[in-house]
This record gives structure tokens, sequence and C-alpha cells, in this order.
């Protein structure tokens, strides 16, 4: 942590005697230019507590809702205000983030177009996908000649290389089609 | 006994919304799934519970097919496919629906599980992607 991160960590920190531990001051905000929140966590929560909590103050609901986990992405955000990569390692400690070289306790929230097929959920990776790519997404992973994409309760089938403008929260269906009698 | 992956398959779905429970009767494990969706009309109503086998070596074995809660109507009568055995579960009677996977499409461990399941057994109320007609 560099020093001037570093006294803003210091400053934001408050002392809780009766459980031993610290808590910081965060400030979360929603990228690229969003609304943001502050508020204090302890420094033994983890990364994805921050993630969590920024998007409930932000009145944001992170995809996949709980008990998955959130494709939604959490940023450090510089002491310049600057985005930084995405922080990878949500399990670690606030505290233990802090001290790493660079770090600030100011961090961004990236929502990202996740979709779910079926149970499964992954992020579009364009802004427009055929039924042939969102089934090869990784996450999703279905063989096109196996599966079929509807929208939810509908019969009327997604065309495999006809693109679908992408919007969060989509959902589809994957379906091993059926026949009538004859069992396997 | 329900076989144990069936066990954590419908922890999971349940924690996630879905509803679906296991019930065992006379040593065979079935997950009821409620709330299944149907158009209606041709059906007398917006959902249905249906009841699906689990083989005791699941999820080795695979699922197929499913029994669907009666009473039930489907234009005004009976769906021509709906014709299999009737059996009592939980004090309610379901019958046998014929509705399976397309030859050299069955259901496969590792990239299916209950909930492709339900997806597909939901196909046959909204007659999704049948390759033979009723």
């Amino acid at each position: 942590m560099n020093a001037a991160a570093n006294e803003t960590a210091v400053q934001g920190e408050s002392h809780d005697q009766a459980h031993h531990h610290h808590h910081v001051h965060v400030t979360v905000r929603l990228l690229p230019a969003g609304p943001e929140a502050t508020f204090e966590l302890p420094d033994n929560a983890a990364l994805l507590e921050v993630l969590e909590d920024g998007a409930k103050h932000l009145h944001q609901p992170l995809l996949p809702p709980a008990p998955l986990k959130p494709l939604d992405r959490l940023h450090d955000i510089s002491r310049h205000g600057q985005e930084g990569p995405v922080i990878e390692n949500l399990d670690q400690t606030l505290g233990a983030y802090l001290k790493e070289k660079g770090t600030t306790p100011h961090f961004g929230i990236e929502l990202v177009l996740a979709l779910r097929v079926n149970t499964r959920w992954a992020v579009a990776t364009k802004p427009q996908m055929t039924p042939r790519e969102i089934l090869a997404l990784p996450g999703i992973n279905l063989d096109y000649t196996q599966y079929t994409l509807y929208p939810p309760d509908s019969d009327k089938l997604l065309p495999l290389d006809t693109p679908i403008t992408m919007t969060r929260g989509m959902a589809f269906e994957a379906q091993r089609d059926g026949k009538y009698g004859g069992g396997q | 006994m329900c076989p144990q992956a069936v066990k954590d398959e419908v922890e999971a779905l349940a924690q996630r919304g879905t509803a679906v429970e296991l019930v065992e009767v006379g040593g065979q494990c079935y997950v009821l799934a409620s709330a299944i969706p149907a158009p209606a009309p041709p059906w007398d109503r917006q959902s249905y519970d249906i009841l699906v086998a689990i083989p005791a070596a699941y999820d080795a074995a695979s699922l197929d097919a499913f029994y669907l809660a009666l009473p039930y109507k489907f234009n005004n009568g009976t769906h021509p496919r709906v014709q299999g055995g009737i059996i009592t579960v939980k004090e309610r009677q379901w019958q046998l629906v014929s509705w399976h996977y397309q030859d050299g499409k069955p259901w496969a461990r590792g990239l299916d599980d209950l909930a492709s399941h339900l997806t597909h057994c939901k196909g046959f109320f909204l007659h999704r992607g049948a390759v033979n007609a009723y």
C-alpha cells in the first residue's frame, strides 16, 4: 500500500474493542460513473462482502443472485480516481487486501451482461449473440447439436444463428427436445 | 432411499427457489416438482405438479419421462400421450407421460442433471420441439 492510500485507510479505520478488529470506511461506486456509497466493514470481512454490501447500498441487485457467487466484478479505484483491474480474489479479507501495495479502500462495481440458461450463468461477450454462441459460453457449455434454445416458457425456438440483443439478467431455456412414446 | 446425488441437487434447487421436494414410496425415490408452467388453453390450468422417478443408481443411471398429477384436461379431454400407469404418491394420483428424449440425444451424466430434465419435461406442456405429432 502506498503512503497516501495507507493514510486514507488508517484514517478510515476504527477499532472494535469488543471484537478486537478494526473497521474500515470504504467507498463503492457504480462503474463507470454512477452513484457512490460509503459504509463501514470490519477488516476481517471478505472482499465479496464489499461487493455485496456495496451493491446493496447502491440498490443494485447482483447477478446471479445469492446463494450463487456473483459474476459482477469489483475493481479497485486508485487515489487518483482511476478504475483499476478486476479484483480476482474476493475471498481475501479487506484488511489483507489493503496491506497490498497500491490498494485503496475505494472500490467500483462493474455490472456485467449476466445471462442465465436453465440454472447456469455466464457473461455475454458481445452486445448481440447468437444461440450458438450463447450455448458455447464458458459457464453454459452446452452442445448446440444436442440442445435447443428457447425464451422462458415459450415454444418458439431461437434460430441457431440469429443474433439476439443481450440484456442484463436475460434468461433462456436450453432443452434436449423430446419425443412422444418409445422411451430410450 | 434417495441417491445422494439427487439429494444434493434438490437442496441446491430449493435454495434457489425452485419448488422441488424428494418423496419416497415403497423404496422408489421421486422428485415432486411443483408449478411447472403450461399454456391454458389447451391445458386446463396454468401450471401442473409432476413427479420424476429417480433411479437408484442416479446419476450413473439417467432420467427419463415423468408422471403428471391427476386430474387434468387437455383440449377439454385427455392428452393422447398421457396414458401410462397410474400411481398414488402423497395421497394423489399421478399418470405416466410418454415423453422421452430424442434418439441420439439422451440425458447425459455430467452435462444434464435434474434441472435440465425438468426443463425437458416442461417442453411437453409447451409442445416444444417434439419430433412426432400427437
